[in-house]
């Protein structure tokens, strides 16, 4: 029994990959009409990565800090690649997201009827890329995953999604793939320039390396930033996110906007920081401005739309600036700022996501001027927008304050540009207040119309989403120090 | 020298077993195709075992015309698995289509026992031999559908382009011979390296005769390899041969095509390298942007799958381009997770076309739903195809790159990763087909339970092969003496 307890601490991460992986492999294998069978497997999967994030969560020493819970088999020993599993704070933090995202975009798919099974295993082939990523500490597994997260989303926007399905699926393919092209010369460029013993993928000993040729560093921070920024959204190859984003059921949606365009952002940091600090800190005032275009061309484009799916993506394009820019500050302040606003959007634009998902489905429409008054009928969602919306303009209390003031004050701190980079960054605040309350007035508030009639409310499994989400907003407004203590051990390798 | 035959076991077994197969149909002509594959499976399979049992007996025999070595011993477990799978596949196929059985699987089997030969000479005639010994007994396979037109057009396009390619290279190997005085490998090499060694290791090519003879025979292999601009046969012959014979060739060709090129370049030209390997660079190139452009508007699988196989040369090529260990190792290695990734894709062109008759990738549409295995299998395939990892593929893909960045070649290697992105274009829009639009005609398609074994032993190969340390380490071995001065 010990000895089972100690193999399973000492491969916590190896199981956090098996639990989604194994259950795509079981679903795949059952049969047909088995569908209560499918999303029962895929509730326990999920369960099982969310009790395995929650251990992470408390058993990571803190006062130690640094990478923990490592696994090291050697995989390919002449290329100088292994199987090297582990996780800091930041790593814990959006494994721990992830996991959320996962479980409950699970329920908010419950009621997905066409060709469940098939939508499911790929959901979770997509989920075991994600934690990969964010686990990986070889820099080859990390792209490995990385493409394992990218690929399902072609089927499952092509075949479950709405609207132009088939346009925007390939679309966000094509894009992202050319931005792992990008990434992979960007990491043959670290692998065999590095000034290492020998060649090698291995993260930690990269990391302990001398560094390498600063004008090199430069060339290649700015290949892992296109490629990694195509997937973190940032502009202009941002295009193919808000046609993707609409076009996807709710729970990609939930998954894509939530945790894989933080992929993006957490390449830059991992990768582009942690291993080219001399480049990041050469191209730092471009990402910076680059970020804040984000901020700004995201929130004004998200004003213009009708779609309502199409606003909260856009919102989506808009809130990874706030996270751009806080790496973009290179200092303690702003990356923990950063990370919290990984977090923070994730768990945000996921509630959206299963919102709009919720009203789509049972109003069957989108399109927010002919919507009106919904609050009367479904106060459970309209509440739960609120509150989404609320964290979405920083509200005190709610994570995304906390967040934003976070990254602002390292903006700050940073001086020079980012002085007036901060300035310009907080009036998108404000233009995000006004599309939030504009999509609140159109859909939730105002007189109801009546060929809606016999519009429910949330239901069953479908609250899931809404509580757990919602309250996890609130709760890390309120209580937001065990988290950032946990993403600062992180970040305080990251700077000087 | 005594001749020791026990070295050509495996290339003898292969003989034997193709006239064994003719005798059987000749004696028993009620066999039919399916029992005479299957019996050339189960042959191909034992000789197989036989090879890799004996894969470290190693030694030169014929007074250096023959050379089993570990190049020569990976080679031969690419070609047997080949026929081996290839056989699997057809037996249906030649069930149903075929009249004359024994000589299609005879045919097959000398092929392979060409291009044993072909890998293991030790001298450029054996060589030559053995290629058009592989090459000529794909002719009449090109052809063997005598009722269709666009049949026995591909088997007289395949004649004319190979008689011409043929002349081409033995062109080439007379000039070698004319200058060096030799065609025994080991001669050429060493009488190379002297000549560079006696201009300070500088480039050692003499006289412009050998390079004017280098430059034919890369043209004359090139044809093998489908490397732009010797392609242009492959897409016509490809369409119109009969699948699985299409499966084959594209195949067993194209490996005949870089062991020869492996065998000759890294062997006795290598003191050359400065020179050809600029233009297997430059053949590489052409092969990845020609290849995947075209695929693009390609309405029919096999022009697809053919431009694909054009492109893939150029991947291929990068490993042998950068003209160190491990490239060439990569190179190996690819075309090992080639073989089963190819032959897979066009089994189920097979079934598919046999199920339905259609070969027009719009045929594909709803396939997953007609035929969740197949559909499987395709998009595992054409995944691997277009390097998506975890699936062999990709690992296929990471070492050629890795070696070419490691030989300097960025510029190569740039255009390598932009490409895949291309081909990822064309393969996807058969898995839309596939998976996302909705079948026209919702019959089930069923599955011929060889082609079955072939399929999954495809699959299960891509799939194993993520773990790819024991097959690059054979790789390895296999290359090593090349670079041992």
């Amino acid at each position: 029994m010990d000895n089972a307890i100690h193999w399973i601490q000492a491969h916590v991460l190896t199981l956090l990959l098996a639990s989604p992986a194994a259950a795509s492999v079981i679903m795949m294998a059952l049969p047909r009409a088995a569908k209560l069978a499918v999303r029962l497997t895929a509730a326990v999967a999920s369960g099982a990565t969310v009790l395995i994030a929650g251990y992470l969560f408390f058993a990571y020493d803190r006062g130690a800090g640094g990478i923990q819970f490592i696994e090291k088999v050697a995989w390919v020993p002449q290329l100088g690649l292994s199987y090297h599993l582990g996780v800091d704070g930041i790593g814990i933090s959006l494994v721990v997201l992830t996991a959320f995202i996962i479980s409950t975009g699970s329920f908010a798919s419950w009621t997905v009827e066409h060709r469940t099974k098939e939508f499911y295993a790929a959901l979770f082939a997509l989920v075991t890329g994600v934690f990969g990523v964010f686990v990986a500490m070889d820099l080859f597994f990390f792209f490995l995953f990385y493409e394992i997260a990218v690929l399902p989303m072609y089927l499952l926007i092509g075949i479950w999604g709405t609207g132009p399905k088939e346009y925007a699926a390939l679309k966000l393919t094509l894009y992202l793939l050319v931005g792992s092209a990008f990434v992979l010369v960007g990491l043959f460029g670290i692998y065999f320039y590095a000034d290492t013993p020998r060649h090698t993928f291995d993260f930690i000993e990269l990391s302990r390396s001398g560094g390498f040729n600063l004008g090199l560093q430069r060339i290649i921070f700015v290949l892992l930033y296109v490629g990694f920024g195509i997937l973190a959204g940032i502009w202009p190859l941002h295009t193919w996110s808000p046609d993707g984003h609409a076009s996807a059921p709710t729970a990609v949606s939930m998954l894509h906007a939530g945790v894989l365009m933080k992929l993006g952002a957490y390449g830059v940091l991992r990768i582009g920081v942690g291993l080219l600090p001399a480049g990041a800190q050469f191209w730092a005032p471009l990402v910076g401005g680059i970020a804040v275009v984000n901020i700004l061309y995201g929130a004004m484009s998200a004003m213009g739309q009708t779609d309502l799916k199409y606003v909260i993506a856009y919102s989506s394009v808009s809130h990874m600036g706030v996270v751009m820019l806080g790496i973009a500050t290179l200092n303690a302040v702003g990356l923990n700022g950063s990370v919290f606003q990984m977090f923070s959007h994730g768990i945000m634009t996921g509630l959206f996501f299963a919102l709009v998902g919720l009203v789509y489905e049972k109003a069957h429409t989108r399109d927010m001027p002919s919507m009106g008054g919904f609050a009367s009928r479904m106060p459970g969602i309209a509440a739960a927008f609120t509150i989404g919306g609320l964290a979405s303009f920083g509200v005190p209390g709610t994570s995304g304050f906390v967040a934003e003031l976070l990254v602002f004050l390292g903006a700050w701190r940073a001086g020079g540009i980012f002085t007036y980079l901060a300035i310009f960054a907080v009036f998108g605040i404000v233009v995000t207040a006004t599309y939030v309350l504009r999509v609140l007035q159109r859909v939730f508030l105002g007189p109801f119309k009546e060929h809606y009639e016999g519009l429910p409310d949330a239901r069953t499994t479908e609250w899931v989403a809404l509580v757990v989400l919602a309250a996890l907003l609130i709760l890390l407004g309120v209580l937001p120090g065990p988290m950032i203590s946990l993403i600062d051990t992180a970040v305080r390798s990251f700077v000087p | 020298m005594p001749i020791d035959l026990s070295l050509l076991i495996p290339e003898i077994a292969a003989c034997g077993l193709a006239l064994a197969v003719l005798g059987a149909d000749l004696i028993w002509p009620r066999l039919g195709g399916r029992r005479l594959g299957i019996m050339t499976a189960v042959g191909a399979a034992a000789i197989l075992l036989v090879a890799f049992l004996r894969r470290d007996a190693v030694g030169v025999t014929l007074g250096g015309l023959f050379i089993a070595d570990a190049y020569a011993g990976f080679f031969r477990l690419i070609f047997l698995a080949a026929v081996l799978l290839v056989a699997l596949m057809s037996a249906d196929f030649v069930e149903r289509e075929v009249r004359r059985p024994g000589e299609y699987y005879t045919l097959l089997l000398f092929s392979t026992t060409g291009f044993m030969l072909m890998a293991a000479a030790g001298d450029l005639m054996t060589l030559y031999l053995g290629l058009e010994l592989g090459t000529i007994s794909l002719y009449p396979l090109a052809g063997y559908l005598k009722r269709e037109p666009r049949s026995g057009e591909a088997g007289l396009k395949f004649m004319i382009i190979g008689a011409a390619s043929s002349a081409t290279l033995l062109y080439g190997i007379s000039l070698i011979y004319g200058t060096l005085g030799t065609t025994v490998f080991a001669d050429l090499r060493r009488s190379l390296f002297e000549a560079s060694r006696s201009i300070g290791g500088g480039w050692a090519v003499p006289d412009s005769a050998l390079a004017l003879g280098m430059a034919f025979v890369i043209a004359g292999f090139s044809f093998k390899m489908v490397a732009v601009p010797f392609h242009m046969w492959a897409p016509d012959v490809y369409h119109g041969a009969p699948t699985p014979v299409t499966a084959y060739l594209s195949v067993a060709s194209k490996c005949a095509g870089f062991a020869v090129v492996g065998r000759v370049f890294l062997g006795p030209l290598l003191a050359t390298a400065p020179q050809w390997a600029m233009v297997l660079a430059g053949l590489s190139f052409a092969s990845m942007f020609y290849g995947n452009l075209v695929a693009i508007p390609q309405t029919n699988i096999k022009r697809m799958l053919a431009y694909s196989g054009i492109a893939q040369a150029g991947y291929l090529l990068v490993g042998f381009a950068a003209v160190t260990p491990l490239g060439a190792a990569s190179t190996l290695f690819y075309l090992l997770q080639y073989t089963f990734t190819n032959i897979g894709a066009f089994t189920v062109v097979t079934v598919v076309a046999q199920a339905t008759g259609r070969e027009d990738i719009a045929g594909y549409s709803g396939l997953s739903r007609r035929s969740p295995a197949l559909g499987f299998a395709l998009l595992l395939l054409l995944l691997s195809l277009g390097g998506i990892p975890p699936l062999a593929g990709f690992w296929a893909k990471l070492y050629v790159f890795a070696a070419g960045i490691g030989a300097g070649l960025w510029w190569l290697v740039t255009l390598g990763v932009l490409t895949t992105v291309i081909s990822l274009y064309y393969y996807l829009m058969v898995i839309k087909q596939a998976y996302i639009f909705d079948p026209v005609d919702t019959s089930p398609i069923p599955i011929p339970r060889p082609a079955a074994l072939t399929l999954l032993i495809c699959t299960a190969a891509i799939l194993v092969l993520a773990y790819p340390q024991p097959v690059l380490s054979l790789a390895e071995k296999a290359v090593r003496m090349f670079f041992v001065r």
